[in-house]
């Protein structure tokens, strides 16, 4: 009881301690600060330099060596943060820091040639986890007052993989199984050695104020060779999607 | 796979090639050599009387056509021949570089500039009406005191309103313009997107609800939005609601050359670029092409209003062209706390002139026209804070038929409820009628005092100062203090809750230069050296 008597009051205490504000003192609703400076502010979108974060959402498109074939649901998906350095009212830098992952879905058929299991599985997939980067040029075009406008950008990006995993999923009957039968088994292997953990290539965007549509492509080779032994087909090396902006001004 | 990288790097490569098409022109003239004009074939007979009642003359060189002759010679090198501006001296034209760099090489062309595409940045989506809105039809115009001019049954009859807008769709139809329609006071219509004057089709009603808060008089809910029930009105088509405008500004200054070859009084622009098109240190008045047109407007006699813009909630808050041109009536829009509203765009602008005027209710009950056929909806904007000072201005002009443009612009400052506190969100406040119908000023007692101390100073409320009167019924006190220069160095508004609601301590201050601290509460007024 005392308890609880105690309790009340320090709830009621509290209730009037937040209430004086409003019995005896005034509340600002509207402060105002005028930059009486006359200085150009050199942050905004198209000011001296400009953050905003991205989400890039791309498809792997199945164009690959044959041994190496992938499907429909390989994909990229990256966080970024991107810094716009404006050179002059069409030129820029654009310099993006990240997270990207790529996920191979491997086609299972009698020509796949890849390090690893030989075989065929019921699903396969290579995921790679990147931090990555780019650099752009950006040629912007028209007149225009405080946005992005409309652009293309040209560069280059490099990827560190500091995670790389293989993974594979069997389904096979067995008799002794106290699991109907059936039996799956999942197989993930990391700290692959013939994964190439630093990736570079070319990419290029044309875009807008809210996103754009991009494109990357690897110029060296994702899969490593076995020299003399194999010389394995690659994976896709072309990523095409779209980049969103989150911008916040 | 290479062929196909190939394809879309060449592709993205391409895009430049895409962007450097034809481009929209502004070619400027030397001169108005050959040009022929007739004021009495041209002008209406509002037009020409408005130009007597300033003294300017019909034969004023700025309203000569552009050189016949000129515009034959540049046809030959461009794509396509646009608007021809009397008052710019320059014609639109889409041209590529190359034909326009043959232009540029005529004797006769003073200058070329790039014609600039924006978005007509309106207000935000209307709500539905419900029966709780309804309401709302009432601060509209009480707010401004509006029902002392229908009192004296004025209503801003024998002046002319010209509404530049996005569309007027369901105008015609709407029950709360059949007054409007009856008495054939929808004078003339033109819609710049197409060439002619069907105007009632374009699939928006931002026009339409802008229209309501001046003419606005709904039958089935017998309620007035708006003080000019009894003006003649211009209706223009000078956008589209949404999206990059191509030729913007053409369809822009064209409206408003329009708006005065046909005698408008007052012109209202409810929308127009933002910082799409412009950086906020040049929205100044003078860098933006359409701040040009309205300034010639206003020199022609005609009082333009124009909306502040909804730009209260981004990084920069300026005011939008024509809001912060000189001699334009900017208006922003007040929320229903008795301050600013929060999307309202504000001052100053980059030369800290005092832009805006005055401020007006911005949540309205307006009439509407959708697709689901809604006939009514209360929304928000300064594009609705506009027409109810630009239908309070008609009020004024029937009240004092000798009153300019410029006059009336005064009068609606002096009018304000803050005056003559100003600061750059509210202005001068929120006119009131009843200021004109006053037998005398009536004396405000004072509400509070300055006690200066050695650390600062502090505002002591006077015994009474809490009662509350005025149609402003809340307890809010506008303070700012003033530099040497006449600029605004900080600005507030405090709900006053004590008896000394503000301490300024002269510490706080060393960094400024502020020298006059003005305080509004409750009609009474005071400054203080600081």
């Amino acid at each position: 009881m005392v308890i609880m008597q105690k309790l009340i009051f320090r709830i009621l205490f509290a209730v009037c301690i937040l209430q004086s504000e409003h019995l005896i003192g005034q509340r600002v609703v509207f402060h105002e600060e005028p930059d009486t400076t006359g200085e150009v502010p050199t942050y905004g979108r198209n000011r001296a330099v400009y953050t905003h974060q991205l989400m890039k959402l791309g498809v792997i498109p199945a164009i690959c060596e044959n041994g190496a074939q992938t499907n429909f649901w390989s994909t990229s998906v990256s966080y970024e943060l991107r810094t716009k350095a404006k050179f002059c009212s069409w030129n820029a830098a654009i310099l993006d820091f990240g997270y990207r992952c790529d996920r191979f879905v491997i086609n299972q058929n009698q020509n796949k040639l890849l390090p690893g299991y030989f075989g065929n599985h019921k699903r396969e997939r290579l995921s790679t986890h990147n931090l990555s980067f780019s650099l752009c040029d950006r040629f912007n075009f028209g007149r225009r007052g405080n946005i992005l406008g409309i652009y293309t950008d040209i560069g280059f990006y490099g990827d560190f993989a500091f995670r790389v995993t293989h993974l594979y999923v069997d389904e096979f009957y067995d008799s002794n199984s106290p699991v109907a039968g059936h039996t799956k088994t999942v197989v993930s292997n990391n700290r692959l050695k013939y994964i190439n953990r630093m990736n570079f290539g070319l990419t290029a965007r044309v875009g807008w104020e809210w996103g754009s549509f991009y494109a990357m492509y690897r110029i060296n080779d994702l899969v490593l060779d076995n020299p003399p032994l194999t010389e394995y087909p690659d994976l896709p090396k072309l990523v095409i999607g779209i980049e969103m902006y989150g911008i916040t001004d | 796979m290479r062929r196909f990288t190939l394809i879309l790097f060449i592709l993205i490569f391409l895009t430049p090639g895409f962007a450097a098409g034809s481009k929209v022109w502004w070619v400027y003239f030397s001169d108005k050599k050959g040009s022929s004009f007739d004021p009495y074939m041209f002008f209406s007979e509002g037009a020409i009387a408005r130009r007597e009642k300033i003294g300017l003359s019909l034969y004023d060189v700025s309203d000569f056509p552009v050189s016949p002759s000129y515009l034959n010679q540049v046809s030959a090198f461009v794509d396509t021949m646009g608007y021809a501006s009397r008052w710019m001296n320059a014609v639109s034209v889409v041209a590529s570089e190359e034909e326009i760099a043959l232009v540029r090489a005529l004797s006769f062309v003073a200058d070329v500039q790039l014609q600039l595409g924006f978005d007509w940045a309106v207000t935000s989506a209307a709500q539905d009406a419900t029966d709780s809105d309804e309401t709302l039809s009432l601060p509209q115009i009480s707010r401004m005191q509006g029902d002392s001019f229908a009192y004296h049954h004025i209503t801003g009859k024998g002046i002319t309103i010209a509404i530049l807008d996005a569309g007027f769709w369901g105008t015609n139809t709407h029950e709360s313009f059949t007054q409007l329609f009856y008495e054939n006071r929808i004078t003339h219509t033109r819609n710049f997107l197409h060439g002619d004057s069907i105007i009632y089709d374009e699939k928006s009603d931002h026009g339409t609800m802008v229209l309501s808060c001046m003419a606005g008089a709904g039958i089935v809910h017998a309620k007035k939005m708006g003080m000019a029930t009894g003006a003649n009105f211009m209706l223009g088509i000078i956008s589209k609601e949404y999206g990059n405008q191509y030729r913007a500004e053409e369809r822009y200054i064209a409206g408003v050359e329009w708006a005065d070859q046909y005698g408008a009084n007052i012109i209202n622009i409810s929308g127009g670029p933002n910082e799409n098109s412009y950086f906020a240190e040049d929205m100044d008045g003078k860098t933006p092409v359409i701040s040009f047109a309205c300034k010639m407007a206003a020199r022609k006699g005609i009082l333009v209003v124009a909306a502040a813009g909804n730009n209260g909630d981004h990084l920069e808050r300026q005011l939008l062209p024509p809001a912060e041109t000189d001699s334009v009536l900017s208006v922003t829009a007040m929320g229903d706390s008795g301050y600013v509203a929060n999307y309202s765009s504000v001052g100053p602008p980059p030369d800290f002139r005092r832009k805006p005027d005055i401020c007006a209710p911005g949540s309205v009950f307006v009439a509407a026209h959708d697709r689901r056929g809604d006939e009514y909806a209360d929304s928000d904007g300064t594009s609705f804070s506009a027409p109810l000072v630009a239908g309070f201005a008609a009020c004024l002009m029937e009240l004092y038929p000798d009153i300019t443009a410029m006059g009336t612009i005064d009068s609606l400052h002096k009018c304000a409820h803050l005056y003559p506190y100003y600061d750059y969100a509210h202005g001068y406040g929120v006119p009131q009628a009843g200021y004109f119908f006053r037998s005398e000023n009536s004396n405000v007692e004072a509400a509070f005092t300055f006690n200066r101390s050695e650390i600062g100073i502090t505002i002591q409320m006077n015994r009474g100062a809490d009662t509350l009167t005025g149609s402003i019924n809340t307890r809010l006190m506008f303070w700012n203090l003033t530099d040497s220069t006449g600029r605004i160095v900080e600005y507030n508004v405090i709900e006053v809750n004590s008896p000394n609601p503000v301490q300024v301590n002269f510490a706080d201050y060393e960094h400024h230069e502020a020298y006059k601290m003005c305080v509004w509460y409750n009609g009474y007024y005071a400054e203080t050296d600081f």
